[in-house]
């Protein structure tokens, strides 16, 4: 039933896929600063593509849709989160595949600070940081989505994500001009300790995504369409 | 079978299926054991509601026009035309007596009451 | 199964609106027309039905389930005042979009409804015309053996010609047993004709639910010189309205002694009905 829909939302919102190439440009720009980002704004940039569905919902009132179909309304929930899932995981491998072309070749235009390597330790903490932007991406977007619908929310999940873009900006470039960068201590530590940091971050992401499925569950539950 | 039906009339509908029906029984149209349309398929071909068809064939069934038969359908009854017909005439003519009575009680000379008859002919 | 759907008590509070402990059935394989003005509280209690807007208090029951377990929808077609589909699927997409949801789909069935009813498959839904998106929502609705037929404003907004046509392909589903059909409307004479039975809502609450015959055979309208009208029979027309010369209104038919022979009669017919109660609610109220 999640599956179904998923797909239904998915169906819905194929008409925005338009928008994919431009955002793959995007995503190379996001990597001026360091090919390590570059799959978190892969991330962030695919993540807001998962807000489509609204979008597509509010406009089409496709909700009148959906409660005459024989689906919980806890599985329109579910089916959401769960294509934004497969949206995330793609993003990933299109942000991993992106900074493989930045770290190995030279793309004209395009100069990259190359300080971090692709290795299979740092991949992996990269993939969980990416899902925990994800799960907090997530949590702001869906849960005031869920209730207000698009038009209403949607502004405020801008001014939300432009407040932790800024946080996020300012404390990375604070940080790198330090002299013994502490991103880099950081990596060298998870680097040291894979499976204590990145099972601590897949976990924290995991629980987020989770406490906001309750929310949004119980929130588009109550709703009065 | 053709009905036609007249949504102005004061007739109710129910009625005017009961006596176009009976009406086509009794000339031969309709021959016996034939298959009527079903209640739902003459609401659907007539455009009107299904309890006004299912009154009319309950109607008719009880006064011995058509039967039903489970899981088939309803049929034509086998009539004794000249016992409906005498049976007709007999109440006709009851109708007509009181109507007599009743022209009397108001001052009418038999002339006069057959002269309503002739106008009711025109209408 | 008696009633296709059973409604106890229903109460839904809104700002300025409620519905007020709302009870009627709905008998299966029959149409039943739901009628009342505009924010009389149809929409409402359709939506209620479909869990759309939760109820403050009562029982729904659907095809005999409670309207809380959501697999009597699987036995439901609903249409509203338009089908909400995306607005750049096809026919062909929105067979794909429904279809996995239905354990009855018949793709031979919704595609020989599209060839019928003159649909393009590979016509984008928001460039048909009305008339066309509402005979596209009814093949949606009939394409998975639905036993029961939820219907909000189906004809509001079409041609004649078009409405003569949605009430054949409502008649035509009606022509299997077993299938019921519940169609809310203020355009009452397409019920007038096909209806079975009727529930008359105003102001959030049931004024009628019965035979449709029964409903119209009860009353009847009444007009006559000013003055026939006896006083003492003053309270029993409904909608009273009168001027120097003459007066005019409804009665149960039941309540017609005591009026002069003189005075005018004729059938009532669903739009009198729902005139003379709103005037009367009108006059009371003030």
């Amino acid at each position: 039933m999640i599956v179904k829909m998923a797909a239904l939302d998915w169906l819905a919102m194929k008409v925005y896929l338009k928008f994919l190439f431009p955002m793959l440009f995007f995503v190379f720009l996001g990597g001026l600063g360091s090919s390590l980002i570059i799959v978190s704004i892969s991330v962030w940039l695919f993540t807001g593509m998962s807000t489509y569905p609204f979008a597509v919902e509010e406009k089409g009132e496709l909700n009148k849709l959906y409660l005459t179909l024989p689906v919980k309304k806890r599985d329109i929930v579910a089916g959401r989160y769960f294509l934004s899932f497969i949206i995330l995981i793609g993003s990933i491998l299109i942000g991993i595949g992106c900074m493989f072309m930045v770290n190995n070749y030279n793309i004209p235009f395009f100069t990259f600070t190359n300080k971090y390597l692709l290795n299979g330790t740092l991949l992996i903490t990269v993939i969980a940081v990416g899902y925990l932007l994800y799960a907090v991406l997530v949590l702001c977007n869906f849960p005031l989505l869920f209730t207000l619908g698009y038009l209403k929310g949607k502004y405020l999940t801008i001014v939300i994500q432009i407040i932790i873009f800024l946080g996020g900006l300012f404390s990375f470039t604070l940080l790198e001009n330090r002299s013994e960068s502490p991103v880099e201590k950081f990596l060298n530590f998870a680097a040291e300790n894979m499976v204590l940091v990145n099972g601590m971050i897949f976990i924290t992401a995991t629980v987020i995504l989770a406490l906001s499925y309750i929310i949004c569950v119980k929130v588009y539950s109550k709703r009065d369409f | 079978m053709r009905i036609v039906l007249t949504h102005k009339s004061s007739e109710p509908i129910y009625e005017q299926i009961k006596e176009q029906i009976k009406a086509s029984v009794l000339s031969g149209e309709l021959p016996e054991n034939e298959l009527l349309p079903s209640i739902r398929q003459l609401a659907r071909d007539l455009k009107v509601s299904v309890i006004t068809t299912t009154r009319a064939y309950n109607d008719l069934e009880i006064e011995g026009f058509l039967q039903t038969v489970p899981g088939k359908g309803c049929y034509v009854k086998k009539i004794d035309s000249n016992l409906m017909r005498f049976k007709y005439v007999t109440e006709t003519k009851e109708k007509l007596a009181a109507a007599v009575r009743l022209g009397k009680m108001a001052g009418l000379t038999m002339a006069e009451i057959r002269g309503l008859l002739d106008e009711l002919e025109d209408e | 199964m008696q009633n296709a759907i059973e409604v106890k008590n229903l109460m839904k509070k809104y700002k300025g609106f409620s519905l007020d402990g709302v009870s009627f059935n709905v008998p299966s394989g029959y149409i039943t027309g739901f009628i009342g003005q505009n924010g009389a509280g149809k929409t409402t209690t359709l939506k209620l039905m479909l869990n759309m807007v939760l109820k403050d208090g009562g029982d729904i029951e659907i095809l005999g389930k409670s309207n809380d377990d959501i697999s009597f929808k699987e036995d439901l077609g609903a249409l509203f005042d338009q089908p909400y589909f995306q607005e750049d699927w096809t026919p062909a997409d929105i067979e794909k979009a429904l279809r996995p949801f239905y354990r009855k789909w018949d793709s031979e069935v919704y595609h020989s409804y599209l060839k019928k009813f003159s649909l393009d498959a590979g016509q984008k839904f928001k460039t048909f015309s009305r008339g066309m998106k509402m005979k596209l929502g009814m093949a949606a609705a009939l394409s998975h053996d639905a036993k029961l037929l939820l219907l909000d404003e189906p004809t509001s907004g079409l041609d004649p010609v078009m409405r003569d046509e949605m009430l054949d392909i409502l008649q035509d589903y009606l022509t299997q047993e077993n299938k019921t059909v519940l169609f809310s409307t203020h355009v009452t004479g397409d019920l007038e004709k096909i209806a079975d039975y009727i529930i008359y809502i105003h102001k959030g609450r049931i004024v009628y639910t019965g035979l449709k015959d029964e409903l119209i055979e009860k009353y009847c309208l009444i007009r006559g010189r000013a003055g026939d009208l006896p006083r003492e029979k003053r309270e029993s027309v409904i909608g009273l309205r009168e001027d120097t010369s003459s007066f005019e209104g409804m009665i149960e038919v039941a309540n017609l002694g005591g009026f002069p022979s003189r005075v005018v009669t004729e059938p009532v017919n669903l739009d009198d009905i729902m005139i003379h109660i709103n005037k009367e609610d009108y006059k009371n109220d003030c």
